[in-house]
């Protein structure tokens, strides 16, 4: 016979069944150690500047993965005069791999020609740029990358504020009730009914731009729904009969509040919390995004989008890096959020 | 069932979605259609004609009034509007030549006293707006009162004071005790308007001066019902049936931040010289869109990013021209403020802060050369970034900036200068100011401009002098603007490598009408801003070399973005306000633009970046005779329909 399974492995059990969980909970550890490392893996800053080597708006190129047309460091150069292609001042020898789309404008016979990017801006193999350089020639792996983990880090502390503040807002309003519940849960809904961008606008013209701003003005706002749950929570857990028992052996107020009640709540906290960190990403990447974030030269997912959006149609993969982490990041944090509330429900057991 | 219902739902969506993204939008095109198809003719071998319309990326019109007209990049008055005179374009031999052609005048001015201080136009017989309204003698001196007319305060009235000045023009314009009688416009009969100058002036100024947006005339009564209840504003020109128009063209149709369409005018003086049926200017603010739409076909001219232009530069359909416009670091060295109507004092006046005066008080210098001293009007001791005024620092700001790489960034022109590139040495003559002897003699190569290790040195001194180990400056910049954004965190990274981390900017981004607030705030609070990127130059002047300081002087005090103060500029620009041979001999002007310039670039008083170009896409079925540098007036362009 099996020996009885604690409720910790019990859920970690169930959470391990479920195969999306445990899929985006590897994706999420990849993207954490990625953001924490991957900025030192190559010679660049994340501030560095190419403009000086004319560095700027390169492709991506990986030697190893040039086999893959994403990473073969080319570009489409369009409406090129063909007879200029010979001009190997402006073209070096071998930078042309191919012309198409050939016709006449002007009495001149022009082409679109793909190029060796790299050749043609007169960089050797040993320079390659994994996903290419924006329009100041910074290195976007370094940038993607700490644009990750300055994301993620205004997500998790934000939600970690949320956490603290809602828990001990949501646990007071529902543990003492009456009076003091209405009025704190009023206080509460005042503060839910401002807009975030308001709010962040607000927060940003008060302290500046910046990290701390960012995380103070998305915690401003955040907690109140946490509060909401863990009000919810107490009341429906505060007159439980082991509560009462506690309460008459003399437990006090804290103590009943944190050593009998709030590990009852915890599942629907968690799944919360989890669930808070992608909002908080993508309030953060929206925020960013209109100009409200993280000031120049520090990236962030926001940022990084923001700046890549306005030549998108020139060079796609200054979108397509931060949008796809901020995709996966979004999705990963759903699925396994999915899967601890699945984990935890006591209903399923 | 479930996964049936979703995927039809999937199906339903996707089909919304396709049809939301495919073919034109029936709003947006119907009016050009029905426009295209009422002016299609056919042509005697019965193939029907298709109608000559272009179709232009252009600024967002604000409003149609003339006097309001910010700069030539506000297309709207170019199209449809005219003036007493206008820069053509004479082609002979295939090389073209700039000339003033009278537009709505019949002739030249006519002199009619000895000095050259009384001038006689004659408004043509047929000037008429588009409605068929006469435009006369009468109306057009009505017209000019409203243009200067104080309450209004109109931008164009500043603007005509820049070639001749008009007899008791300014002093009305700004308030004077003067009645428009005496301003020195009058219509005579014969349909003859009158100018009285307060300096001898020649007919090429006039020509030149009556070749401004506030030469464009106006109906006065429209005007009058528009205006508000206490004459400080009206909403001419706020919509399309609030406007007359004497131009090439009118305008029929007004989406107000996306387009104007618009038609030949029948009734325009020179009409049988204008090839095109009809235009759409298009206000895209994207420039990755304008570039699709030109690719697409949907727009035959769009103006481009220096981004985009690396993409095009070869192709034959990339044009590039100076753009007028330095982009520059201003600085708020609290050297001097401009006080305006100043009780005791006569205006315009400055006031400057003497450091060394040991009762530190603001000494008022007026339009003589003579000091008033008075108490100070802003005290320098509140001033948190004392080393903004520090000539070392100043110094070291100058030579930490790589102004080749930067313009090379945004296919501009590196400048270590004030005076663009687009400023020639009169309306008619081929020579730049920039490529004078007397433009060059002061000017250090470019490469020279950009010195590390002097830059450095220049640093330390200042440190020293102020008693610091580093400085945090802020440096505002407008959000709207990509190349500001770019050019500041060059200059971030550049200082804080130059200066090895002991100078931080701070890039403050905000809404161009915020930073233009914040930074004219100089006048009332020392610390206002500190540093700031800015577009500066005398937009509507290209002809007289001396006039891109008119911007740096107390003379244009409402407008400056930051406390300008150099005594020679100063000095020169109240000479020639009263001198006119400043303006006829060009000589002169050109002395007077390199001293001035001269003294300005030792003081510092801006640091200078690089010119910017105005670069292009134009299909080849635009075709055009001429090549005019300043500007490429896409209105007296044909279209090659055969090519389309």
């Amino acid at each position: 016979m099996n020996a009885p399974l604690s409720p910790r492995q019990n859920v970690l059990r169930r959470l391990r069944k479920d195969r999306a969980a445990v899929i985006a909970f590897w994706i999420l550890v990849f993207l954490l150690a990625m953001a924490l490392f991957a900025p030192n893996f190559n010679e660049y800053t994340y501030r560095q500047q190419m403009l000086q080597e004319d560095y700027v708006n390169m492709p991506p190129r990986v030697q190893a993965l040039k086999w893959i047309p994403l990473f073969n460091g080319r570009a489409v150069l369009k409406a090129r005069p063909l007879s200029s292609l010979s001009d190997t001042a402006k073209y070096p020898e071998g930078c042309v791999i191919r012309t198409f789309n050939e016709r006449t404008n002007r009495g001149i016979t022009v082409v679109d020609a793909e190029v060796d990017y790299y050749l043609y801006k007169g960089a050797d193999e040993s320079v390659n740029f994994w996903f290419g350089t924006d329009t100041l020639g910074r290195d976007i792996w370094t940038r993607v990358w700490r644009g990750t983990r300055i994301s993620l880090l205004i997500a998790f502390v934000s939600v970690l504020l949320d956490l603290l503040i809602g828990t001990a807002y949501g646990a007071v309003c529902g543990y003492y009730g009456g009076k003091r519940d209405l009025i704190l849960m009023r206080i509460a809904e005042v503060v839910q009914a401002i807009p975030n961008v308001v709010l962040c606008t607000l927060m940003i013209l008060l302290m500046g731009g910046g990290t701390g701003t960012m995380i103070v003005a998305l915690a401003c706002r955040g907690w109140t729904g946490t509060a909401g749950l863990v009000r919810a929570q107490f009341l429906r857990f505060k007159n439980r009969e082991y509560v009462l028992a506690a309460k008459e052996m003399g437990a006090s107020d804290a103590r009943l509040m944190r050593r009998h009640i709030l590990p009852n709540a915890a599942g629907p906290i968690i799944t919360r919390t989890v669930m808070a960190v992608p909002s908080a990403v993508f309030a953060e990447a929206f925020l960013s995004y209109i100009g409200l974030g993280v000031p120049a030269p520090e990236p962030s997912l926001g940022n990084l989008l923001a700046e890549a959006q306005s030549v998108l149609g020139l060079y796609p993969t200054q979108t397509l890096f931060p949008a796809l982490i901020i995709s996966l990041l979004m999705i990963a944090f759903h699925l396994l959020a999915n899967g601890l509330r699945d984990a935890l429900d006591p209903n399923e057991y | 069932m479930r996964t049936r219902f979703c995927g039809l739902l999937l199906a339903a969506l996707l089909a919304l979605l396709l049809a939301a993204c495919g073919g034109k939008d029936p709003a947006q095109t119907s009016e050009t259609e029905t426009a295209s198809a009422a002016q299609a003719e056919t042509s005697s071998a019965g193939i029907p004609e298709q109608p000559k319309i272009i179709r232009v990326s252009a600024e967002n019109c604000r409003t149609f009034d003339p006097y309001e007209a910010n700069s030539p990049e506000e297309a709207f008055n170019e199209w449809c509007q005219a003036r007493l005179y206008r820069s053509w374009t004479l082609i002979e031999n295939g090389t073209d030549t700039r000339y003033m052609r009278p537009e709505l005048a019949a002739e030249e001015p006519v002199q009619t006293d000895a000095e050259g201080c009384v001038w006689q136009i004659r408004i043509r017989d047929d000037a008429a707006f588009s409605d068929g309204t006469a435009i006369t003698a009468e109306s057009f001196a009505a017209s000019m009162k409203i243009c200067f007319d104080p309450l209004l305060k109109h931008r164009s009235g500043d603007n005509m004071g820049l070639y001749i000045a008009v007899k008791n023009a300014r002093a009305y314009y700004t308030g004077g005790a003067v009645s428009w009688e005496e301003v020195g416009i009058k219509a005579l009969p014969g349909n003859l308007l009158e100018i009285t100058t307060e300096a001898p002036v020649t007919a090429d100024l006039v020509m030149k001066a009556f070749s401004e947006y506030g030469s464009v005339p106006v109906d006065p009564e429209l005007y009058a019902a528009c205006m508000s209840a206490d004459g400080t504003s009206s909403s001419y020109g706020t919509d399309v049936s609030k406007c007359r128009y004497c131009g090439p063209f009118t305008v029929k149709e007004w989406v107000r931040d996306s387009r104007l369409v618009l038609v030949k005018n029948p009734n325009y003086v020179f009409a049988d010289e204008i090839r095109l049926d009809g235009a759409e200017l298009v206000y895209v603010e994207n420039a990755q869109t304008r570039v699709e739409l030109f690719e697409a076909g949907e727009l035959d001219v769009v103006s481009i990013t220096a981004q985009v232009g690396e993409q095009y530069m070869d192709s034959p359909d990339y044009f590039a021209r100076p753009w007028r416009y330095l982009l520059m670091i201003e600085i708020n060295d609290n050297s001097a403020h401009y006080v305006k109507n100043a009780e005791d004092l006569t205006a315009p006046l400055l006031v400057r802060h003497e450091p060394d005066d040991p009762n530190n008080v603001d000494i008022y210098t007026e339009k003589d050369g003579t000091r008033t001293y008075t108490a100070k009007t802003l005290d320098n001791a509140q001033r948190t970034k004392p080393i903004l005024s520090n000539m070392n620092f100043k110094n070291a700001l100058w030579y930490a900036v790589d102004r080749v790489t930067l313009a090379r960034r945004e296919g501009g022109i590196p400048a270590n200068f004030i005076v663009p590139y687009t400023s020639y040495c009169g309306e008619y003559s081929p020579i730049r100011f920039r490529d004078t002897e007397e433009a060059k003699r002061y000017l250090e190569k470019i490469e020279d401009s950009f010195d590390p290790v002097k830059a450095k040195a220049y640093f330390e001194q200042a440190l020293k002098e102020e008693g610091l180990d580093r400085v945090e400056l802020a440096i505002t910049i407008s959000s709207d603007s990509d190349e500001m954004k770019i050019c500041a965190q060059f200059l971030k990274e550049e200082f804080a490598r130059i200066f090895e981390g002991k100078l931080e900017l701070k890039i403050e981004e905000m809404p161009s009408a915020s930073r233009l607030a914040k930074m004219k705030a100089w006048r009332t609070d020392v610390n206002a801003f500190e540093l700031g990127l800015a577009n500066w130059s005398r937009a509507v002047t290209d002809a007289s070399p001396m006039n891109q300081f008119d911007v740096f002087s107390s003379s244009y005090w409402t407008k400056c973005n930051a406390p300008y103060h150099c005594e020679t500029v100063e000095k020169t620009i109240w000479l020639q306000e009263t001198d006119a041979s400043y303006k006829t001999d060009m000589k002169k002007n050109i002395a007077a633009a390199a001293a001035m310039e001269e003294a300005a670039l030792s003081e510092r008083i801006v640091i200078p970046l690089y010119e910017r170009t105005m670069q292009s896409l134009v299909h080849e079925w635009v075709t055009y005779e001429f090549n005019d540098p300043l500007n490429v007036r896409y209105w007296l362009c044909d279209i090659d329909t055969s090519l389309k």
